[in-house]
This record gives C-alpha cells, sequence and structure tokens, in this order.
C-alpha cells in the first residue's frame, strides 16, 4: 500500500493532506475532510448520492480514488451555499418538495448544479436525462424534477 | 404523503395548519448537507466494519478461522457465525408455516445461500484495516447444488434452500 500526497480545493478551501493509493475520493471528502454531506449510498457508481463537482463536472465520487483528484478544484453540497444563502436549486428542492428523507439530496442538488451551468433552461427530458445517475428511493422523481425546472426559470 | 399541495380555493377556513402548506423544519440541513444520518456519526475510539462475503451461491460453511484477522493490531474484534447463534435469537419470521420454521441469522450460520451473504464481520479501527484483516478470515466451504432458474423451484428435483421449511415454497 502506496500512500501519496494530494492538494485538493474543496469549496474553496485548499486541502493537502496523504491518503493511501486505494481510499475513495468519497472517503476522503467523508473521513478525512469531515464533509459528510456527500453520502455514500452504494458506493459502486449506481446511486448518485456521491456525486460531487469536480473542476465544474458532476462525477460520482466513490467511483474515482483519491489521489485522481489531485490538483482539482471539488464543490460538495456544503459549497453550494456558502454564506448560508441558498441557491434557486436549494430553495426549490424545500419549496416543490423535492426531498423527504433527504440522503439522496446532495446528489441531486449537485447533478442539478451541473445541468444548470450547461442547459440554463432544461426540458423536463433533459432533466430527466441531467439527474438519470441519481436514485431516489422516497420522495419519487416527480417533484425533484419540477423544483429543478422552477430553479431553471428563475 | 404523495399529496403535498391543496387548491388554493380550498382553503376559505383559515384556521391553524388546516389547508396550508407548511415549510418543512428540517429542509433548511437537508439541502446543505447538514443532516447527520447514521453513518456520519464519528465517536471516540469508533470502529469500522468489514465483512467476509460468500463466494459461492450454495455452500455449506465447513470451518471458519479468524486468529489471523484477530492477531492484526488495530483489529477490535471480529463475530463468527457460530457467536451470532450463540449470542442472538433467530430474527423473527413475519409468515406462518413453513416459512416460519426458517432459522436465520445477521450472519449465514451452517451455510450460505446467495453470493456475497455476510459471514464474518470484522472491526477495526480504521476502514482499510477492517478490509485488509477480513483478507485474513479463513472460510472453507463445500460447494452445494445451485439453482438459478425460480421457476423450477418448485420441482422436486431441485435444492432445498431452507431445511428447517423443507420446502422452497414458503
Amino acid at each position: 500500500v502506496s500512500d501519496h500526497t494530494i492538494a485538493v480545493t474543496v469549496n474553496g478551501e485548499r486541502y493537502e493532506r496523504e491518503v493511501e493509493a486505494r481510499k475513495l475520493l468519497v472517503h476522503f471528502i467523508r473521513d478525512d475532510l469531515d464533509l459528510t454531506g456527500t453520502h455514500v449510498g452504494c458506493d459502486t457508481g449506481n446511486c448518485g448520492a456521491c456525486t460531487v463537482l469536480l473542476d465544474g463536472t458532476a462525477v460520482k465520487s466513490c467511483m474515482l480514488l483519491a489521489p485522481q483528484a489531485d490538483g482539482t478544484e471539488i464543490t460538495t453540497v456544503e459549497g453550494l451555499a456558502p454564506d448560508g444563502e441558498l441557491t434557486p436549486l436549494q430553495k426549490a428542492f424545500s419549496e416543490h418538495h423535492g426531498l423527504q428523507c433527504g440522503y439522496c439530496t446532495p446528489g441531486m442538488l449537485l447533478s442539478a448544479t451541473f445541468l444548470l451551468s450547461h442547459t440554463s433552461k432544461p426540458t423536463d427530458e433533459e432533466i430527466r436525462r441531467g439527474i438519470q445517475g441519481n436514485i431516489c428511493r422516497c420522495t419519487g422523481y416527480v417533484n425533484i424534477v419540477k423544483a429543478i425546472k422552477a430553479a431553471s426559470e428563475q | 404523503v404523495t399529496e403535498t399541495t391543496l387548491a388554493p380555493e380550498q382553503t376559505e377556513l383559515e384556521v391553524g395548519y388546516a389547508g396550508k402548506s407548511i415549510p418543512r423544519k428540517e429542509d433548511g440541513r437537508l439541502v446543505q448537507g447538514q443532516g447527520v444520518f447514521a453513518d456520519d456519526m464519528k465517536r471516540h475510539g469508533m470502529g469500522y466494519v468489514h465483512f467476509v462475503r460468500a463466494p459461492y451461491a450454495h455452500a455449506l460453511i465447513v470451518s471458519v478461522d479468524v486468529s489471523a484477522a484477530e492477531a492484526l493490531d488495530g483489529v477490535y474484534g471480529t463475530l463468527t457465525p457460530e457467536e451470532v447463534v450463540e449470542l442472538t435469537d433467530p430474527f423473527f419470521e413475519l409468515t406462518t408455516p413453513p416459512g416460519s420454521q426458517i432459522k436465520d441469522y445477521a450472519l449465514a450460520v451452517g451455510r450460505v445461500r446467495h453470493i456475497g451473504e455476510p459471514v464474518v464481520a470484522v472491526v477495526a479501527a480504521t476502514r482499510e484495516l477492517a478490509r485488509d484483516a477480513a483478507d485474513l478470515v479463513e472460510v472453507e466451504y463445500e460447494p452445494l447444488d445451485v439453482l438459478v432458474d425460480a421457476r423450477r423451484a418448485r420441482d422436486d428435483d431441485v435444492p432445498v434452500l431452507h431445511e428447517d421449511a423443507g420446502t422452497n415454497v414458503v
């Protein structure tokens, strides 16, 4: 087992840490940086609960090793509203009942943030495609799609 | 649970909460990643569990040896099928006979019935150490016949998964 020193910028803050080569990025974020808003739902790349933005692109952080993120800029759910002022997406999820238990919500929000970053006025179909890598097991997708749509219209 | 809003014309009666959409108190923290789920909790001296899982779809468990895993520095302990029988009661079966005669536990006891079934639990100081220690657990299996077609499960000449029930129809 080899150790690597990696430097990443997460939510605007730079971290330098020593990690084992086999450590998953999601465990690095959760265990080493204590940012537990990024969830592990399956750790097999199916559920999308661990979605973060890596240099602006949505990735499933359980599908990357921490050393692969060396030198990148990461945004997690904690970084969406750094000063507590919720983004239109965060507000819309609440207003349209796009969350119930909240477990998939961070991943949904990051996938939706990525979607709106390149498609500002998505159709319902584009929204559904945008969150197809994220599984929700309690709220259902209808209100999530409504929330993303509402946020895009602001 | 599914209907979250009411049409405005139905809200004539403005007493208390009736007819109103009430913002949920928990949303603020959940949309900011500040919810605390079981996996988010950390405790002093907390251990991490890793399961040794069945590599066979159907097999008898002949022997389990956790000594090499237990000898590893930082391993808090292991839980074997034998110990699970001693320390816990079988799960309550919410069904009628013959299904209710099935005895099952948190770990596979005596035999494994699907690939990936947990056989031994290993708890250690870190996630990585628990995984390394689990690799040191030796489980000997005696593979049994498997059935891969659910439609044939009722036939006479197929393996029965739960001997306690005596049939695959439960």
